[in-house]
């Protein structure tokens, strides 16, 4: 496809108009990265130490203004010689057609230093190699477990192809038509886990293959009027998942709960991977001037998404589930409508309203049916009185609500609004949320040099009765549980479903001592309040402060810097229990947690552009240099506390951190009036802690078989030096 | 849709009262028209001031396609105006003096002290249906933002158009997503792979944010369909907001996840045995090693946190 889209947009480029003017430049060059760094490469695959190709065209073929043609072409390539490539070829005739093409890889390296025994990496079915020992179920009994490791990296590389097509035709009717195709390859991870409930279950960690294709499709008319623009337009997306399942011998050796053959060696567990599914959905809009100060604009949209890949059986060991599947794919069905309708106006001279009404509704339509699975492919298959019934979750959103600004005198500017949000869901704990948002804001250029803003919010939810075993009892056959029986403990208040309180505080301001100077200032502050004393999620906070500052001192010379400091705070509480009663009640099994995510980032930039060398070419032009020089250090810092009541113990976490620090310097020298020479110059440093993966090996925790990878850490010099040209 | 309450009737007076308002427009308020003579003398006469080489160049825009004369919608096509036409009646400017010897104004200057509604006039005259059916209402027109705040018309490459300089341009203004780009976590953006208009629409839209798509779920799945389902087994916060787990442009923790697993999973999980258990630095080594805390925790076992679509997978482990 690469090759195609390549030869397309070069048959395109060859295309000669008359009365054009045609030009480009070709960067070519060379660049040396001093140490191999996969994380360096994350995005750009720039990988390996050693030398790349540096490349770099845009080619265009434009009009002559005043000439009457309107024929033109473009043609950009980008990082060529990297995985990250990038063409866009663009051909049309100005207010006639255009088309677009482009093409786009981005690789995506996530680390490179995992450990995985398993043997068939990128396919389906996952084998552990000969004499491998596995006495018990725990990985301290994998005995040749070290002897059997083999080296395993997570890298994806996405395709990412477009080709976009506009047409002007008849008077004011306009098509667009335009079709993507994404193809994600690789590898990524997934756990698989045998066992019958949390206490006996065993995991590994699993090398699974990424072999996505997406294709979607957008075609639309628009009819635009003196006063009024009509469109229709159909949305397609088709996602296709090449590997259906997943299948993985257990590394694990024998555990008393499993039913026979589940442990190592015949012991096999099985995943479903994502399936295929499509969206389309046809959206109608529109908008019209009612008066010459008031528009409205209409959308509506109704879609429908499927999904219908045929099961996996219960259980990859087909002894262990005799019950027939209820039916033999899901026939999943959710119907989406969306609408909004948008009214702006400007009734008074100072005052400016928008009022919205926003409608949005996923009704799932898939069927239900009991299901009678197998635990974790180590378990029986449950009675069917045992069988678990799936839910398909419906939502309704629906928004109504207004904003305004008002003029005040000496240039200042009042914002006001409030909205009211409801939303309806289905197998929730709770029905009906209520939400009152209410703004206001303040803008002011008042003062000479100075413009400062103010905006402040609340919001208000307030839901319908939580029944916390809703969901439990939806998925049981009825009469098969007790009403009041928990899943989970009964003062939980999930935080996306509790009361909340949430209120909102920016300021800003702007100062410009003099023409060349800037000095700006800003606070951000938020805070969610749950409101119920419970378990859950309790409180999280935002503080955001910042300083940037701009000086111009020439026309060539620009100074920048900026200083970012944003803490994130949350609080939780929880009761850690059993199923005897006595501990669902005890509140000295209550824990909490309060976590702090520190993020302070500050950078400095430096743009000198068009410095006279002091001699001159020999076509007369000035030897001029442009240099630009950044400095970007970026740090996060992650903080868990944590207490507990008598009854449990507890220990506060190591921190998080991250430490990210860049430093570019690009120098271009101008040597003639078509030639320039680029030296460029990056080193970027970053550190990590992660108590999750540092110090961790694939066998260091019992239940779990693990990469052993550690948290990302490099440090890497890439320069380049380049020869730009220009046609 | 909405019954009830005296809150949606309040609500419900306030927009008719805005429909009322607006539609009653005896006395609607336009701008005003820009006030003057037209010069019609072409482009010629504006560039011998703003030619090459001047002090205030202005003739590369005949370089772009403002400046493709054949097309009959530009302002230099036969039968416009030239710079007249989105500059507004410019004779004064060039025939006339003030006292300070100096030259008045174009109607329009696109300074910083006219209003935007003033300086997206010309604009929207021709990018109504292209760029404009949103507009009216969006978040950026709302701010008053110009059109000419972030597009640069009278130079060759528009910055805010080329990929490779879009995301600087955006975050002249949103500089705390400059900022959140550079955590551990992001997308693509710093490196070039994606831009900002990947995902928004900054002349509007109908969506929370000024995204492309109808829906905040819907703008993921563009790039993300795998996780769009329905599947059998679904996580309903998965299905009805990707945001409810991950932060759209940066975070520190890992595939942009909005605070630390496996306490954020027990913000709603909270079951008997190990769900609701403390996990602690006891879990750590070299205090422990809990297999809810290291490696992928929650997710060393229930990996389908998207949706499962195996019949033995509503824990999500299948």
């Amino acid at each position: 496809m690469k090759r195609w889209l390549l030869a397309g947009g070069f048959a395109l480029v060859g295309v000669a108009y008359g009365d054009s003017i045609v030009e480009g430049e070709v960067e070519l060059g060379v660049g040396y990265l001093d140490e191999s760094s996969f994380r360096y490469g994350k995005y750009s695959g720039l990988v390996d130490d050693g030398l790349e190709v540096i490349a770099n065209v845009a080619f265009s073929s434009r009009p002559v203004w005043d000439s009457g043609a309107t024929r033109y072409w473009r043609l950009q390539g980008e990082r060529l010689g990297f995985d990250s490539r990038r063409v866009d070829v663009e051909a049309g005739d100005q207010g006639s057609q255009r088309l677009r093409l482009s093409f786009q890889e981005t690789p995506r390296n996530l680390f490179e230093d995992g450990q995985t025994p398993f043997l068939g990496t990128g396919g389906q079915r996952l084998t552990l190699p000969a004499g491998w020992e596995a006495t018990a179920a725990s990985t301290a009994a994998m005995t040749t477990l070290d002897e059997n490791l083999l080296d395993f990296s997570q890298r994806q590389r996405r395709r990412d192809a477009n080709l976009d097509y506009r047409l002007h035709f008849a008077d004011g009717w306009r098509l667009d038509a335009s079709m993507r195709r994404q193809i994600r390859d690789g590898r990524s991870e997934m756990a698989g886990t045998i066992g019958t409930n949390g206490g006996n279950s065993r995991a590994a960690l699993l090398p699974a293959p990424v072999d996505y294709e997406t294709d979607t499709f957008d075609l639309s008319v628009v009819r635009e009027g003196q006063r009024h623009l009509l469109g229709m337009a159909w949305h397609g997306s088709f996602f296709r998942n090449s590997d259906r399942e997943l299948s993985w011998q257990n590394p694990f050796g024998p555990q008393p709960q499993w039913q026979p053959g589940a442990a190592f060696p015949d012991g096999f567990g099985q995943l479903a991977l994502l399936p295929d599914n499509d969206f389309q959905q046809l959206r109608v809009f529109g908008q019209l001037s009612l008066t010459p100060t008031t528009r409205a604009s209409l959308d509506l949209a109704r879609g429908r998404m499927r999904q219908d890949q045929r099961f996996l059986p219960y259980s990859v060991d087909a002894e262990l589930a005799p019950t027939a599947l209820p039916r033999a794919d899901l026939n999943g069905k959710v119907d989406t409508t969306l609408a909004h309708l948008r009214l702006n106006s400007r009734p008074l001279p100072r005052l400016n309203l928008t009022g919205r009404v926003r409608y949005e509704d996923r009704d799932n339509k898939t069927p239900q049916d009991v299901f009678l699975p197998v635990s974790g492919d180590a378990g029986l298959q449950v009675a069917p009185e045992n069988g678990r019934i799936n839910r398909p979750y419906g939502l309704t959103r629906s928004e109504i609500g207004f904003d305004g600004a008002y003029r005040l005198p000496q240039r200042t500017r009042l914002n006001f609004g409030y909205e009211h949000r409801l939303r309806k869901r289905d197998f929730s704990e709770v029905n009906t949320a209520r939400e009152h948002v209410f703004r206001g804001g303040l803008r002011t250029q008042r003062f000479q040099a100075v413009s400062l803003g103010l905006d402040a919010s609340h919001e208000r939810r307030n839901t319908s009765r939580y029944v916390g075993n809703r969901p439990l009892l939806a998925t049981r056959v009825p009469g098969s549980v007790d009403p009041e029986a928990f899943e989970n403990h009964p003062n939980l208040r999930r935080y996306y479903l509790a009361d909340r309180d949430r209120d909102r505080i920016q300021l800003r301001a702007d100062v410009h001592p003099a023409d060349n100077w800037h000095l700006g200032a800003a606070f951000a502050w938020s805070r969610d309040d749950y409101r119920e004393d419970l378990f859950g999620l309790d409180e999280s906070r935002l503080r955001s402060w910042m300083l940037d500052a701009g000086y111009v001192p020439t026309e060539k010379v620009r100074v920048s810097a900026f200083y970012h400091h944003d803490r994130y705070a949350s609080s939780q509480r929880a009761r850690s229990f059993t199923a005897a009663p006595p501990t669902v009640n005890d509140p000295d099994r209550d824990w909490s947690v309060d976590t702090r995510d520190t993020h302070e980032t500050w950078g400095l930039s430096l743009d000198l552009d068009g410095l006279d060398a002091g001699f001159a070419t020999t076509d007369g032009s000035s030897r001029s240099l442009d240099l630009r020089l950044d400095y970007t250090d970026s740090r996060s810092r992650g903080q868990i506390g944590v207490e507990a009541g008598p009854a449990l113990a507890a220990a506060d976490l190591p921190n998080l951190s991250t430490r990210f620090q860049v430093v570019s310097l690009t120098a271009t020298q101008r040597l003639s009036e078509v030639a320039r020479i680029r030296f460029a110059f990056e080193h970027e440093r970053y550190r990590s802690r992660d108590f999750a993966l540092d110090g961790v090996g694939p066998a260091s925790v019992a239940q779990v078989l693990l990469f052993g990878e550690a948290s990302p850490r490099y440090r890497a010099n890439w320069v380049t030096l380049s020869y730009l040209h220009r046609f | 849709m909405l019954r009830g309450s005296r809150a949606r009737c309040a609500v419900a007076g306030l927009f008719a009262c805005l429909v009322l308002l607006g539609m009653g427009n005896a006395w609607g308020y336009p701008d005003a028209a820009p006030e003057g003579a037209y010069l019609d003398h072409g482009v010629e006469g504006c560039l011998m001031c703003h030619g090459q080489g001047s002090q205030w160049p202005a003739h590369d825009i005949l370089d772009t396609v403002h400046g493709v004369r054949g097309d009959g919608r530009t302002p230099f096509a036969e039968g416009q105006r030239a710079c007249e036409a989105c500059h507004g009646p410019s004779a004064d400017h060039v025939m006339g003096r003030r006292e300070d010897g100096g030259r008045p104004a174009t109607a329009i200057g696109f300074t910083a002290d006219e209003p935007a509604s003033l300086k997206d006039r010309p604009c929207l005259d021709c990018h109504q249906a292209d760029t404009g059916h949103h507009w009216q209402g969006s978040a950026h027109q709302f701010e008053e933002v110009a059109c000419t705040d972030c597009h640069q018309l009278h130079t060759r490459e528009d910055r805010v158009m080329v990929r490779l300089s879009q995301a600087e341009v955006c975050s002249d203004c949103h500089r705390r997503t400059r900022s959140e780009f550079l955590r551990p976590s992001t997308h693509p953006v710093r490196s070039g792979n994606m831009v900002c208009t990947d995902c928004h629409a900054p002349h509007g839209s109908m969506t929370p944010g000024e995204l492309l798509r109808g829906t905040l779920n819907e703008s993921c799945y563009d790039c993300h369909a795998e996780y769009r389902g329905p599947f059998l087994w679904e996580h309903a916060p998965v299905s009805e907001d990707c945001s409810s787990c991950h932060e759209p442009h940066g975070s520190s923790h890992r595939n942009l996840l909005s605070r630390r697993s496996p306490w954020m999973c027990q913000e709603c999980h909270l079951a008997q045995f190990h769900p609701s258990t403390v996990e602690s630095g006891l879990g750590v080594p070299p205090q422990g090693a809990s297999r809810q805390v290291l490696g992928r925790d929650c997710l060393n076992c229930h990996t389908q946190v998207h949706g499962s679509n195996h019949p033995s997978g509503a824990g999500l482990i299948r």
